[in-house]
């Protein structure tokens, strides 16, 4: 079943020719998609318009067969976005008041809100630390809470942009496992990254896109070993003959 | 906190007296460290100093020098009674903001906000909740770039810079710059969460200390005024 219908994509910034072009793809309902490309390459754009964050200059995007443009709410509802730095979207002092940030906007009873508040926290492992400033937590922890902050929203579909930045090795960790197990419960994944060392074990399809456009789309074993003539390094693994092998 | 402002305004010793047990409970109360406090306040009480001074002290090249080292310096007992009610009076101010601070988070201090403007017509409240939740979120973050931004001059050498005005150009528009890609970038995350004017309103609720205290407040502001 087709989820996103991306059709015809296309958006330049004012005064440059970058954006992204003519981008023309579909992605099925519980799906792992990871989309690598150099820098500039038109990644974080290119989501931005799953939510109506940026309307195209042509083309559109149709979740469950209704064009964000149309709806951009309920867009904004079922494509839950966690972005780069997790401390520019916290808004709350306490990890609480982060999560039902969401919610809340929606215009929910607060008995509801109360309800996904400590499902969310629960389903990343922050139950503990509802009452916690949000300022004390760990980059780990923040990008949980960043993930919490968007499952209470209860989405269809997650997007991560660029997970693991600024991340130390325990808080990349722990952040995989969440993202592998909210794929495990259903959720439909879309992240953009540099480093597919991570991800590309887990994933069953993977975009490259280069100077606006996709280049190559397809499962990770097809197409990983041509990722390095557009800028996207190979796996260390694959370098020596090993195979795709999983990070953790 | 405006009772206590206009109160402490009016007030006396005896008034004063009162305010100060009120506020000094809540302190109490909510564990403010007290010590810890007087030392970051320290800038402060040195105002006080200044402020003292010079509501007590006055010069008078008319009258006949007295003896001493300051001649034409003299502190009559009625402005010194004065220096002493205005310091006790900003005193009273800082520690019930002190008190307010510590014992609300920034949410009700949002949701209390937002109830309070509420009443008023043209008046967005909800927006300026939310801003004003904003600014209390971000400003440690302000601060903390602010630093970072100082010792990334500093390692490029800005300390040969003789010249002011030009450091003050070169770190305000570096500040500045990192606080508007910031905002830019909470302003995206806002958006897709859904942001928007008709939110659910917050979720306001009195306890008894609550009650106590707000009972205490019109007691005391009552005793003063009247």
């Amino acid at each position: 079943m087709k989820f996103i219908e991306v059709e015809h994509l296309t958006y330049h910034y004012p005064d440059t020719k970058r954006g992204i072009e003519d981008i023309h793809l579909d992605i099925a309902a519980g799906g792992f998609v990871v989309l690598a490309g150099p820098n500039g390459s038109g990644k974080t754009t290119f989501l931005r318009h799953l939510n109506g964050l940026i309307l195209p200059d042509a083309g559109c995007v149709r979740i469950r067969g209704v064009s964000v443009s149309e709806n951009i709410l309920r867009a904004r509802r079922l494509v839950g976005m966690v972005f780069q730095h997790a401390d520019s979207q916290i808004v709350g002092e306490r990890v609480y008041d982060d999560v039902v940030f969401g919610p809340e906007n929606l215009g929910l009873a607060r008995e509801e809100i109360f309800r996904r508040a400590i499902a969310a926290l629960d389903a990343v492992g922050l139950g503990a630390l509802s009452d916690r400033r949000t300022d004390t937590l760990s980059g780990g922890e923040k990008r949980k809470l960043a993930i919490a902050g968007v499952l209470a929203m209860e989405p269809e579909i997650l997007v991560f942009d660029e997970p693991f930045s600024d991340l130390d090795y325990p808080g990349t960790r722990q952040v995989l496992e969440q993202i592998l197990s909210l794929h495990r419960q259903g959720y439909t994944i879309l992240m953009t990254t540099h480093d597919l060392e991570k991800v590309i074990f887990y994933a069953d399809r993977l975009l490259i896109m280069n100077e606006g456009r996709i280049v190559r789309d397809g499962t990770p074993s097809e197409i990983v070993g041509q990722v390095e003539k557009f800028g996207v390094r190979q796996p260390c693994a694959l370098r020596l003959g090993m195979g795709i092998v999983s990070w953790l | 906190m405006v009772m206590i402002g206009l109160a402490g305004s009016r007030a006396m010793f005896l008034d004063l007296s009162g305010w100060s047990m009120l506020v000094g409970s809540a302190l109490i109360v909510s564990r403010v460290p007290l010590g810890s406090t007087v030392k970051q306040l320290r800038i402060f009480f040195l105002f006080l100093v200044f402020v003292f001074l010079a509501r007590a002290l006055s010069l008078d090249f008319g009258k006949a020098a007295s003896a001493g080292p300051l001649p034409y310096l003299s502190a009559p007992r009625e402005a010194v009674v004065d220096g002493v009610l205005v310091c006790w009076r900003l005193v009273l101010v800082a520690m019930t903001g002190l008190a307010f601070t510590s014992t609300c988070s920034f949410a009700q201090i949002k949701a209390g906000l937002q109830w309070y403007l509420a009443p008023l017509p043209l008046v967005p409240e909800k927006r300026i909740a939310t801003m004003i939740g904003l600014i209390l979120r971000f400003i440690p973050r302000i601060i903390h770039q602010a630093s970072e931004t100082t010792q990334a001059h500093k390692a490029r050498c800005i300390d040969n810079r003789k010249n002011p005005l030009y450091r003050l150009k070169t770190f305000v528009f570096s500040l500045a710059r990192g606080i508007f890609r910031d905002a830019d970038r909470l302003a995206l995350a806002m958006a897709a969460r859904g942001y928007q004017e008709g939110r659910t309103d917050p979720h306001l609720a009195a306890t008894t200390q609550d009650r106590f205290v707000l009972t205490a407040v019109f007691v005391v502001f009552g005793l003063t005024f009247f």
